[in-house]
């Protein structure tokens, strides 16, 4: 495993512990094969213990990966869709997406990509904080979710 | 039992909520660091009360109907008849009972509460509302029209 690798795992544990405080008692997959074994994202996440929206999320080492990797998030079915970063990768020629980034809208229709970015804080720990709000994209999921739920036991469920 | 219209089950559903997130808050020792003991009382109060009116979402939204202001246990038998007529498992209303025997304590009594006690009230209002999302999916399904 590389070191940039490392860190994109380090980093779940952090998003998890930030999408537990924003979310309700959801129930967590990481690299999971959704919506079909065909697929893969780094973080999914059915809010209300497994009964509600579906959050996909895509960690990135680096800043100036988010702007190809938006474009795959969008195809990945969900009601919200988040991207991650480190924050200690943002230069001045590559800034993080900000609320008015086209970046994180869709080419039409409603919803918008959130931004998680990761902090290295003291003790080497990483700390995740929302800085864009993702908002709901369209569709319904239940059937797909029920199927996903009876086939693949969660990394963190809430009983 | 009050009846109310089964449309308001978003207003409680929101409200458990509400007090569901205020107790994490409130119970996040990683986040208060020393000053936590001084949020405990609240935390396990708020634990009660989000389980209290996701309990009242669950029954308004099946029955049309909430349990009473005064006696907030006919709302784990006004649940667990609910569990009955759907064939469902009604052992998360074991965790509302347990939360509401304690209502009265954590409200009134002069002892501190325990880091322990506060554990233990928080796991309760986790499980029921796992529980009742799981065995009422139609709670997690609708939202508000903003």
């Amino acid at each position: 495993m590389t070191i940039t690798q490392r860190l994109e795992c380090r980093a779940r544990d952090a998003v998890e512990r930030c999408m537990i405080r924003h979310l309700i008692l959801p129930t967590i997959f990481f690299d999971a094969p959704w919506p079909d074994d065909g697929a893969s994202v780094d973080m999914l996440l059915i809010d209300r213990a497994g009964t509600g929206d579906v959050h996909v999320v895509a960690i990135k080492r680096r800043a100036e990966q988010v702007r190809a990797a938006i474009p795959q998030l969008l195809k990945v079915p969900a009601q919200y869709r988040w991207i991650v970063f480190f924050a200690d990768t943002v230069k001045p020629k590559i800034p993080a997406p900000r609320m008015n980034s086209s970046l994180l809208y869709p080419a039409k229709g409603m919803g918008r990509v959130g931004v998680i970015e990761v902090v290295r804080m003291s003790g080497l720990e990483l700390g995740a904080n929302i800085k864009v709000k993702s908002e709901r994209f369209p569709g319904s999921f239940e059937e797909e979710v029920e199927q996903f739920l009876a086939g693949h036991k969660p990394d963190r469920a809430f009983r | 039992m009050k009846p109310i219209e089964k449309h308001r089950m978003l207003h409680y559903r929101d409200r458990a909520e509400s007090f569901f997130r205020a107790m994490q808050l409130a119970a996040d020792r990683a986040l208060l660091g020393d000053e936590a003991p001084q949020y405990a009382d609240a935390a396990a109060l708020l634990a009660v009360h989000s389980a209290i009116s996701l309990a009242d979402a669950v029954l308004v939204g099946c029955t049309g109907r909430r349990g009473n202001d005064e006696d907030h246990r006919v709302a784990s038998v006004a649940l667990r008849a609910l569990c009955v007529g759907r064939h469902a498992l009604a052992d998360g209303v074991d965790h509302l009972t347990w939360l509401l025997a304690r209502k009265s304590d954590l409200a009134y009594n002069e002892k501190r509460l325990s880091g322990e006690d506060l554990d233990r009230a928080v796991l309760k209002a986790e499980r029921f509302a796992a529980w009742a999302y799981r065995t009422f999916p139609e709670l997690a399904r609708q939202e508000r029209i903003p």
